[in-house]
């Protein structure tokens, strides 16, 4: 019975894990999705109908085009980015205390042998 | 990015409403933005359509700005005095109420009065310590400022009609 509730707690915490995990990959495509859609809708429908006559309006309106795709991709770039920094540091946290434990199970078996050995 | 422990963890760790929460900022962070490119959009389509009058807006902009900060930059050297002299004179009355930015600055506490003193003196290099004891001469205060900034009490003198037979 015991086994059984720690199995169950293990399946519960890491089903909170990948389900976080998943939630924040939506919520990011869905910020990236934001993004692609101003965007689409800006090259689509504002700039056909900019009034670019002259060479330097041209030139301002290119460098503008430029910053806005720019400047609002960098909000979901960096919120991404972080994300999915975050996980790789977690996946490395747990990869390094797994090894730990491993190392310190290790580590006590050769004592109790030891210790068993000695009493006989 | 980290939790409580000094952890790593994702927005949705501690829960939907909390990640729904950061989310919320990070997507308000967005739309800002894009509400301020289209505004410069705006700004940018009036000027190939009416490069005068966006000309005349811009400048009008721009000086409303400076005339705010030049406001500023006075309200904060005249109370800057004012404060100087009502601690030299042991009044610990604070500021009166509704500059709240400024009381946050002119806080009670010494530390804080005294970092707000040495930003605002930053701020206002071109206020030099010979015209702020003459503001202070002329408004009749019984105190000066020394070399350093600190306020030091003036002997007061009788003058005529004071009293002096």
């Amino acid at each position: 019975m015991p086994e059984k509730d720690d199995m169950k707690a293990r399946l519960a915490r890491k089903s909170e894990e990948v389900s976080s995990a998943i939630l924040t990959i939506v919520a990011d495509v869905i910020m990236l999705v934001v993004w692609l859609a101003v965007e689409s809708g800006f090259e689509h429908y504002v700039t056909p109908r900019f009034p670019v006559e002259t060479y330097i309006s041209r030139a301002v309106f290119l460098v503008f085009r430029v910053l806005v795709a720019l400047s609002t991709l960098a909000i979901p770039g960096i919120y991404t980015y972080e994300d999915i920094r975050t996980m790789l540091l977690k996946s490395r946290a747990r990869i390094r205390m797994v090894a730990k434990m491993e190392a310190a199970a290790a580590q006590e078996i050769p004592e109790k042998t030891g210790q068993e050995g000695a009493i006989q | 990015m980290s939790d409580g422990d000094g952890q790593f963890g994702l927005p949705f760790d501690d829960g939907v409403l909390a990640g729904l929460k950061a989310y919320a900022g990070r997507f308000g962070m967005l739309f800002l933005l894009l509400a301020f490119n289209a505004m410069v959009l705006c700004l940018l389509w009036s000027a190939v359509l009416f490069p005068l009058q966006t000309a005349f807006f811009g400048v009008g902009i721009i000086v409303c700005v400076l005339a705010y900060l030049l406001y500023q930059t006075n309200l904060r050297q005249r109370l800057w005095v004012r404060e100087r002299v009502r601690s030299a004179m042991g009044n610990q009355e604070s500021l009166p109420r509704g500059i709240s930015l400024l009381s946050i600055l002119f806080a009670r506490h010494t530390d804080a009065k005294d970092k707000a003193y040495r930003d605002i003196s930053s701020q206002i290099k071109r206020i030099t310590i010979e015209e702020i004891n003459q503001n202070l001469e002329r408004r009749g205060a019984q105190v000066k400022l020394d070399s350093d900034g600190n306020p030091i009490m003036t002997p007061k003198v009788k003058g005529v009609g004071q009293g002096s037979i």
